[in-house]
């Protein structure tokens, strides 16, 4: 099956690691990426009829920071379904506490090995494509490598 | 009938010798009147003419349907002078008109009924002698027949009684007036007719005196009314007065009469007179009297006291005595008699002097002339010689006795013997003298301890002590108050104290104020500006004391003024500096919090580009495996480490300087809770060394959970690093209660109660003399190869159990384990 995964990073390191990750996975998913929030937004506004199966969003971004744009998508009706798991580098668990509380489904902390963020993207994906859009529970929340 | 026919042959002999009215009868022309001619007059009215023409009694005669008037010539003069006269042959109503309205009615009732009608003295007012007269009838309306001896007039036979009405009524006027006078007399007045005294008269005061009701004497013998007389010789003396004709008079007569139920003791001045009748008979008698009982009672009451007072003055051992107003002793009392053997004859006027001792006669001579004069009370001391010779000291005071307007009616006086007190009093004066001698050496020695204490507070430089009124008038300066304020005694004394206040104090009315509080709490402190002479202000301490006198009242205040700008100023300035610290506190605070934000972010920061450099070096590691050469794979496992290390190190750094965050609220909880949480997050690791946590004496604790469970976090993952190689990890964790009086340490507060957490472990220990270096930043105690990390976590730990103003010490053995002490104070 087919599916698309949308990814916010400014970061071009972080979105090269992700897209060899994706690669290495052999999955049959096609990855978008956007390089700020402005830009996701307006990407997801032109694309409403062929939305991701899911967004992975960083939160560091310039012009829109990844918080604001997960509260915009959040309270928008056209796209409040699109499940959004946010890779940070943050371990901030107050941070944590607040995006859970904003409807984020996953927060996955960027992880420094390799082989480890393959299994995290892994183990995600196959979260979200199981449990489809059903948000997580807080101990769930949180996806170790 | 012979008469009769004879009669009427001789036609007009009924009207001979019938006067004057007989006379105009003959004269008058009747042929044209209803009666026609005298000749064919009736019998019946000659017959009626003729009585009423011979009679020397008025009388008037109305005949026929017209009521034809006659009448003789006794009538006639009632007609007046230039009234009705002559009537005769006149019809009735033409004559009477004025009064037909009443005599109308009488004819027509006599003719009807042929009944008399009479009135005796009846008002008939009519016109005669020119006007309209009130004339007094007395009169009767008879019935007249004709000669079929039907009714056909009416006679009427009368007396004009106009002056017997007036006469009868003059007499009424005035006995009715005598009666007023009777009654309205201001003496008693009564009048007894006959030889049984029957009351015929009584007037109100009489009836007053009597105690008697009108209707219970009038009419009746006045001593049947009044039995109480009879056996008090009033009967006798009535019977006197009536049967001699001599007037009796008396005064004050005693007489006890029945009043109100009661018999009381009346006192009288009356007199009996006899009371003639036109013959000069006696035929009754006029009391009148006075009532005088209330005199006679109060002259009695006078008399009875100026006995008593006699008997009294007899019978007392002193001497008693009166003066008149002219200061001429008139009276003196038994005692003066057996003292003096004197008489009251040669005691009299003057003659008391002779008395009184030699030496003492001008003396006594001019105060008693002196009092005479004033009125001024006489007290005097002076001897009297007695009978035997003995002079004896006597007390005399005399008063003056004044009447209703307030002149003197005489003099009371009094003497008494006094000997014997005068020979003690002049004892008792001799040892007043000394025990005065005594009072005023001890009053000196007061005196001069007064002056003392008085010259010890006028001394007294750094204290203004004054004393106020109670109105806070200065009354006493000390040299003090002077300094301090700056007023010379002479300038404040007399002034209130409310002068040394700001105006704003004494407008807002503090010195008042002040008082107030001093009367009622008995004190009143204060701190505050007070102004001095020249203007300058001084920061004073105020100690104002009321003082009271013996029942408790307030009498005064003592106020005692301290000057203490100095101490003022530096408080100031301490203050000041205070503030200013208190001011640096909060930027310093300030500048730490954004250091540690700088810290976190910066932090947070160096991680990116050391996880990328991780993420390089194990896709380089993972993709070029096979064409790295061995000593490159091992730098780049070297590479590796390092990078590792610093991100730990970075990971310790950011939860050190997050334990600097005390936004976290204190929660009680209890210890066990943290532990089992954190055994929880290391479950894997505590597995793995095969450890045992103990944790079974934990109670509650006041704390920051989440920085608690970062402090056991650390301290567990401490004991996991330094175990034994060999030997299960065993960590044993409690917590009790200590007074802090019970614990050594300078950090510990006596007075407060500590929470003492016990964390001890197995493992390898350490040197007791790094117990305090452990707890220092970076400071690690084996080398990284053999022990990793970076020797932040015990600082962390420190800090967190700073952060809740507690002590943490350490306490170690090389190869015998480590025990942490953690001692938290615990806010009751």
């Amino acid at each position: 099956m087919d599916f698309q995964i949308l990814l916010a990073d400014d970061d071009e390191d972080d979105c090269m690691f992700f897209r060899e990750a994706l690669e290495e996975l052999s999955l049959c998913a096609t990855l978008k990426t956007v390089n700020n929030g402005v830009e996701l937004m307006n990407f997801l506004e032109n694309n409403l009829l062929n939305l991701p199966q899911m967004l992975f969003l960083d939160l560091n971004m310039p012009r829109k920071s990844g918080a604001e744009c997960l509260s915009e998508i959040k309270q928008n009706v056209k796209f409040k379904h699109l499940p959004v798991i946010i890779y940070s580098t943050s371990s901030n668990i107050d941070v944590m506490d607040q995006l859970y509380g904003e409807g984020a489904h996953y927060y996955i902390r960027k992880p420094a090995d390799f082989s480890n963020l393959k299994s995290v993207i892994r183990r995600t994906i196959d979260l979200i494509l199981q449990k489809d859009v059903l948000p997580s529970t807080r101990e769930e929340f949180v996806i170790q490598p | 009938m012979k008469l009769n026919s004879a009669h009427k042959a001789n036609n007009l002999s009924f009207l001979e010798n019938s006067g004057q009215m007989g006379m105009l009868i003959r004269e008058m022309d009747w042929d044209n009147s209803s009666l026609g001619p005298i000749e064919n007059w009736p019998v019946s009215l000659r017959t009626t003419l003729a009585i009423i023409l011979h009679s020397s009694y008025p009388m008037f005669l109305f005949w026929g349907d017209e009521l034809i008037c006659f009448y003789n010539d006794a009538y006639r003069p009632s007609l007046g002078k230039e009234g009705k006269h002559p009537a005769i042959g006149k019809r009735g109503k033409e004559v009477w008109p004025e009064i037909w309205d009443f005599i109308g009615p009488l004819i027509k009732e006599v003719v009807t009924t042929a009944k008399p009608v009479s009135y005796s003295d009846q008002l008939v007012p009519f016109y005669r002698n020119g006007r309209m007269e009130d004339i007094y009838w007395t009169f009767c309306y008879s019935a007249a027949f004709d000669d079929n001896g039907n009714v056909n007039g009416v006679v009427v036979t009368c007396t004009e009684t106009t002056e017997t009405v007036i006469t009868k009524r003059e007499l009424q006027e005035s006995e009715r007036r005598l009666r007023t006078m009777i009654a309205q007399a201001p003496v008693s007045i009564a009048i007894f007719q006959g030889k049984d005294h029957v009351t015929e008269l009584a007037n109100s005061l009489a009836l007053q005196m009597w105690g008697r009701r009108e209707d219970e004497v009038l009419g009746q013998p006045i001593l049947e009314a009044m039995p109480e007389l009879k056996s008090q010789g009033i009967k006798e003396l009535l019977d006197d007065v009536y049967n001699t004709g001599k007037t009796f008079s008396t005064s004050e007569f005693p007489v006890q009469i029945m009043r109100k139920g009661n018999l009381n003791m009346a006192y009288l001045n009356f007199s009996f007179e006899p009371l003639l009748d036109l013959s000069g008979n006696i035929e009754g008698i006029m009391a009148l009297g006075i009532e005088v009982t209330d005199q006679v009672i109060s002259r009695k009451g006078i008399e009875e006291s100026e006995k008593k007072f006699r008997l009294l003055a007899d019978s007392l051992p002193q001497f008693v005595w009166t003066a008149n107003p002219e200061g001429n002793l008139n009276y003196f009392n038994q005692s003066v008699f057996e003292f003096s053997g004197l008489s009251q004859d040669q005691l009299i006027n003057k003659g008391w002097l002779q008395m009184v001792h030699p030496g003492d006669r001008k003396n006594n001579f001019r105060a008693w002339e002196d009092s005479i004069a004033t009125g001024k009370d006489f007290l005097l001391e002076h001897r009297f010689r007695r009978h035997d010779g003995e002079y004896r000291w006597q007390l005399s005071r005399a008063k003056p006795q004044y009447n209703d307007e307030g002149i003197i009616q005489m003099w009371v006086g009094s003497s008494t013997d006094i000997q014997e007190q005068k020979v003690f009093l002049d004892e008792l004066e001799k040892q007043v003298q000394e025990r005065t001698a005594e009072l005023l050496e001890l009053y000196e020695s007061l005196k001069k301890s007064e002056q003392r204490y008085h010259l010890m507070v006028e001394e007294v430089q750094d204290y203004a002590i004054l004393y106020l009124n109670p109105e806070g008038i200065v009354v006493n300066w000390n040299t003090g108050a002077e300094k301090i304020k700056g007023y010379r005694a002479d300038e404040i004394i007399g002034k209130n104290f409310s002068n040394f206040y700001t105006e704003d104090d004494r407008k807002s009315g503090l010195p008042k104020r002040l008082l107030g509080l001093a009367a009622k709490k008995g004190k009143a402190l204060q701190e505050g500006w007070r102004v001095r002479k020249d203007g300058t202000l001084f920061w004073a301490s105020v100690v104002i004391t009321a003082v009271h006198n013996e029942i408790n009242e307030v009498i005064g205040y003592s106020k005692v003024t301290h000057d203490l700008t100095v101490k003022k100023e530096s408080d100031d300035a301490l203050k000041e500096k205070q503030a200013e610290l208190e001011l640096k506190n909060i930027e310093l605070q300030k500048m730490n919090k954004e250091l540690q934000s700088f810290a976190y972010i910066s932090s947070h920061d160096l991680q990116e580009p050391l996880r990328k450099i991780q993420t390089f070096a194990s896709r380089i590691i993972e993709k070029d495996h096979d064409t790295l050469s061995e000593n490159g794979k091992y730098l780049f496992k070297r590479m590796q480490l390092s990078a590792e290390r610093m991100q730990s190190l970075i990971d310790d750094l950011l939860a050190y300087s997050r334990t600097h965050n005390l936004e976290g609220d204190f929660e009680r909880i209890n210890l066990n809770l943290i532990i089992e949480q954190v055994k929880q997050d290391l479950s894997e690791e505590l597995l793995q060394k095969n450890a045992i946590i103990q944790a079974d004496n934990t109670c509650m604790v006041n704390i920051i959970p989440f920085q608690f469970k970062q402090l056991f976090y650390n301290l567990i993952s401490n004991s996991l690093k330094f175990a034994k190689p060999d030997e299960p990890v065993h960590i044993t964790i409690k917590n009790e209660y200590v007074p802090g009086n019970l614990l050594e340490g300078e950090y510990f507060q006596e007075n407060t109660k500590y929470c003492h957490i016990t964390f001890s472990d197995n493992g390898i220990g350490f040197e007791q003399k790094y117990s305090e270096k452990i707890f220092e930043l970076f400071q690690r105690l084996y080398g990284k190869t053999e022990y990793p990390g970076t020797g932040i976590g015990l600082a962390i730990i420190k800090r967190i159990v700073e952060n809740h103003h507690g002590v943490i010490t350490a306490q170690g053995e090389l190869g015998k384990g480590a025990t942490f002490h953690i001692y938290l104070p615990v806010a009751d």
